[in-house]
């Protein structure tokens, strides 16, 4: 892989929709809210936009997006006439397969207690983050997330019986608070 | 803006050694860290466009952006990391929004599209949660064959509190069922 570093115009990136052969469409959804937040966060601080550009393979004369599909339509958003790009020359499509799933892949969490403690000065809602309190998932308080910014998501899970019935029983009849208090003890 | 081969002796993990930067908010399991170092060395590309973001603090630098990065790199064996060094005089704040920034994440996985497109890939092994999955996460046979005689359980969850639930429950167990099930004690 050569890679050269260069700001492009934003006409001449394509998102990726499948027209690589070999490679799928962006696995990768969002909402008219996540790219307002996104479009304002790229804003307020440009320099980790400069340390992590859009990466891009080149496709005729034009490049398709690996990684920073949302952060295109929020460049959009922005008007931007130029963005930084990582331009990835000479990727076979398995590497660049393994990138479209990796660069959106996350190990790790947040460790909720030093967010709330030591970086209270950020404003985490705006970055989509929710810092779980106990009394949040009492379950006289369910509302934990009120004015979330997109879509609910359904957690489907499969047991067989009897597990199932055991589940669901443990689980009652406010699933969600069930779920997420236990989980807050599970560390 | 400056990216450059620094060698790992000089790199140290953010343990709150900058005044006035808390430490890196981040934690992960053994498990996590031996994917990403399996990550790492399948795909090293994406470690050369995607590298820790570090500052420099006396005569070595600390790591802004990709501490769990710069740990899988040392226990890789590389003797020289890629990094990207952050203008020195970046005021303390802007760093603070980096470290944050740089590991949230908007928008969500299209688990249609990674079940039907994408599940040649082991995702789990990828950092991506398969919980909505259930041809790529159901345990047992590779016979694709749809597994119709469980009982579905549904959970309606915000996408913030499913984050929240993806992660706890990754490093719980690795299929959301036997998370759940050891969450809730049974």
């Amino acid at each position: 892989m050569r890679i050269e570093s260069k700001r492009l115009p934003l006409s001449k990136l394509e998102q990726n929709t499948g027209q690589i052969e070999g490679l799928p469409a962006n696995p990768r959804t969002w909402t008219k809210g996540d790219i307002e937040r996104l479009a304002k966060s790229l804003k307020d601080t440009p320099e980790l936009f400069d340390a992590r550009p859009i990466l891009v393979v080149p496709q005729g004369d034009k490049f398709v997006i690996l990684g920073g599909n949302l952060r295109f339509d929020a460049c959009r958003h922005n008007k931007a006439k130029d963005v930084p790009c990582i331009i990835a020359h000479d990727l076979s499509v398995d590497k660049m397969a393994q990138i479209v799933l990796k660069d959106n892949g996350d190990f790790g969490s947040w460790n909720y207690a030093l967010l709330s403690e030591e970086w209270d000065d950020i404003d985490f809602k705006e970055l989509g983050i929710v810092i779980p309190k106990m009394e949040d998932f009492s379950g006289k308080n369910q509302e934990i997330n009120p004015g979330a910014f997109s879509e609910n998501i359904t957690l489907k899970l499969k047991y067989h019986e009897p597990m199932a019935s055991l589940v669901s029983l443990r689980l009652g009849e406010n699933k969600k608070a069930v779920l997420l208090a236990a989980l807050n003890y599970a560390d | 803006m400056q990216i450059k081969k620094i060698n790992i002796a000089l790199i140290e993990p953010n343990n709150g050694q900058i005044p006035g930067l808390p430490k890196n908010p981040r934690s992960w399991s053994v498990k996590e860290m031996d994917k990403l170092k399996a990550s790492i060395q399948e795909t090293p590309e994406l470690a050369e466009v995607r590298p820790p973001i570090v500052i420099q603090n006396g005569t070595g630098f600390v790591v802004i952006g990709g501490n769990m990065r710069y740990f899988a790199l040392k226990e890789n064996g590389a003797a020289e990391v890629t990094c990207i060094i952050l203008p020195a005089d970046l005021p303390l704040s802007r760093l603070k929004e980096i470290a944050i920034k740089d590991n949230s994440q908007f928008g969500a996985w299209d688990y249609d599209a990674l079940a039907n497109e994408w599940g040649d890939y082991p995702l789990a092994d990828y950092g991506i949660p398969v919980y909505d999955m259930p041809e790529v996460s159901a345990p047992g046979d590779g016979n694709a064959k749809p597994v119709d005689d469980r009982v579905v359980i549904e959970i309606e969850l915000t996408p913030d509190e499913f984050h929240f639930v993806a992660d706890k429950l990754r490093q719980l167990a690795p299929t959301p069922e036997e998370a759940v099930i050891k969450a809730l004690g049974l």
